[in-house]
Parts: structure tokens; C-alpha cells; sequence
């Protein structure tokens, strides 16, 4: 092992009792994590005002072309993919932690949005979603006759 | 209090409530990573979602590689926060790297909020086949 964690404070020696403990328990729990698997994938902030609303998405590593986002009423569905990381015959993993495969979330957002009226842009593993109010949830003054 | 000083304070306490769900920007977050040991080098993959290239530090120093990753800022200032569920944070992980890789060597790119490190191995612990006479 060339190259091990720092962050848990041991020693720098990895032949240690405690790092060859950690590395059995790193071993046992290193299967792949399919996403989703450490909670909702992706975790995603809802912003609004009265006009319009905007979510964004932690989405690392995910291909543009690999999401699909689409909107019906009050709320938006992202689906997507993330590949797992294939290794060859003779390569092996040394720690696993990133989650990989598909993941759908429907995000309720705060009143019916105009489906014509969506931008969408990913940058740097965030996927950010401008959705506009639709006319017809607008609230309305009613004057009294 | 005035009209303007209540709409002040409600502005504030959103702030307020924003801040406890979403945190600031000094938090700070270990990335998740990916080590994957390959027969002449070391790949490491951590995700950094929110990190431009710009923002990546990487330093190497007595044996110890340090991964820095400031977020940029990507707050809503005219909206109000409806739901928090990632909080806004830099990364930070570091590594101690062994004899065993050649620290000049070391590659980094960044793509779609993932950093990727390749750690060439030196000679001495790149597989060797050994031949029977």
C-alpha cells in the first residue's frame, strides 16, 4: 500500500495494529455504494420568490448528456446516470467511497412552473434549474363590484 | 417598529434560518474518493461538486498530499431558501504518500466537480516479471 488516508490521525506507519484493523474494515466496507445508498442522490437545494424558483443538484462527475430533466405542474424530475469506475484485471481498488448507477428524484417545488420556460446549465458537478411561475398560479386581485 | 425595519428583521431571521440549514462556506466537508492502484500508478477520484479548476489547491509537502477545494459561491441572493439538504462547505482530505510514487510525476485534472490524481509509481515498485532460469 503506497498511498493510505491521513484524516483519522493515525501514525504514518500503515503496518500498524490499528491501520491494518482499518484497512480490513475499509476492506469489508468497500464495495461500491450504489448512490442514494447514504441518502437522497442527488441532495438538491430549493430556492424561490414569488416569480420564479431554483433548484440545484450536487451531481458530481455525471455526464451533461447522462441527465434528463423534465416538469409537470409543481414539480421536477431529474434522472440521470453515474458510471462506475471500471478497473482492469489487474488493478484494484484501495478505497471505495463514491457512489455510482441511476438515481430519479421528483422535486416538489413551491406552485405550478411555466414547462416552456425552464433553463437548465451544469457546471462544475452542480446542475442548477431556473423555473419560472406559471401565469395561470399567479395569485390574482379579485376587485369587489 | 416601523414597516421597513420589520420587513428588516423578517429578511434577517430568512438569513438566519438559511444559514442554519445551509451553513457558510467555512465548513468544511471531506471529500469522498475513490484510490485505485494500477500496475505503474496510483489513481485517486474525489468528488468536489461546486469546485472550479481555478479553485483547487494541491500541495505536496514531507510525505503528505494535501487536496484544498474552495466552493464557489452559488447562493440565490433574491430568493428564499424553500429546502436545504447540501450545505455549502470548502473540501479538504489529505493523504501521506509513500516511497513507493513519484511525487514530481503527479498529474491533476478537474472535470464536472471531480478531481482526478494520477501517482506514477517509481521503478523500484513497478511490477516486475521475474524470469526461471
Amino acid at each position: 500500500m503506497v498511498i493510505w488516508d491521513r484524516d483519522f490521525g493515525l501514525g504514518s506507519d500503515p503496518f500498524s495494529d490499528l491501520a491494518r484493523f482499518r484497512n480490513t474494515m475499509n476492506r469489508l466496507f468497500s464495495s461500491a455504494m450504489p448512490l442514494g445508498a447514504q441518502g437522497l442522490f442527488p441532495p438538491v437545494n430549493v430556492w424561490s420568490n414569488n416569480e420564479k424558483a431554483v433548484v440545484t443538484a450536487e451531481v458530481p462527475g455525471v455526464n451533461k448528456e447522462d441527465m434528463d430533466i423534465s416538469v409537470e405542474n409543481d414539480a421536477l424530475t431529474v434522472k440521470g446516470h453515474r458510471e462506475h469506475v471500471e478497473i482492469g484485471d489487474d488493478e484494484s481498488f484501495r478505497k471505495r467511497e463514491r457512489g455510482y448507477g441511476s438515481f430519479r428524484r421528483v422535486i416538489g417545488l413551491p406552485y405550478a412552473v411555466d414547462p416552456e420556460n425552464v433553463n437548465a446549465e451544469y457546471k462544475d458537478g452542480i446542475l442548477r434549474v431556473e423555473l419560472h411561475r406559471h401565469e395561470a398560479s399567479k395569485p390574482r386581485k379579485i376587485d369587489i363590484s | 417598529m416601523n414597516e421597513e425595519q420589520k420587513i428588516a428583521k423578517t429578511d434577517e431571521q430568512s438569513k438566519a434560518l438559511q444559514t442554519e440549514a445551509i451553513g457558510t462556506e467555512d465548513a468544511v466537508y471531506s471529500p469522498q474518493v475513490d484510490i485505485i492502484e494500477k500496475k505503474e500508478s496510483v489513481e485517486v477520484l474525489a468528488d468536489m461538486p461546486g469546485v472550479p479548476k481555478e479553485n483547487v489547491d494541491l500541495v505536496m509537502e514531507e510525505g503528505v498530499l494535501t487536496i484544498d477545494g474552495k466552493v464557489a459561491p452559488t447562493r440565490e441572493d433574491d430568493l428564499s431558501l424553500e429546502a436545504g439538504e447540501y450545505g455549502y462547505g470548502n473540501y479538504h482530505r489529505s493523504f501521506a504518500v509513500g516511497d513507493g510514487l513519484d511525487t514530481e510525476g503527479i498529474e491533476a485534472c478537474m472535470q464536472d466537480g471531480v478531481l482526478k490524481l494520477t501517482l506514477p509509481k517509481t521503478e523500484k515498485y513497478k511490477p516486475k516479471r521475474i524470469e526461471i532460469q
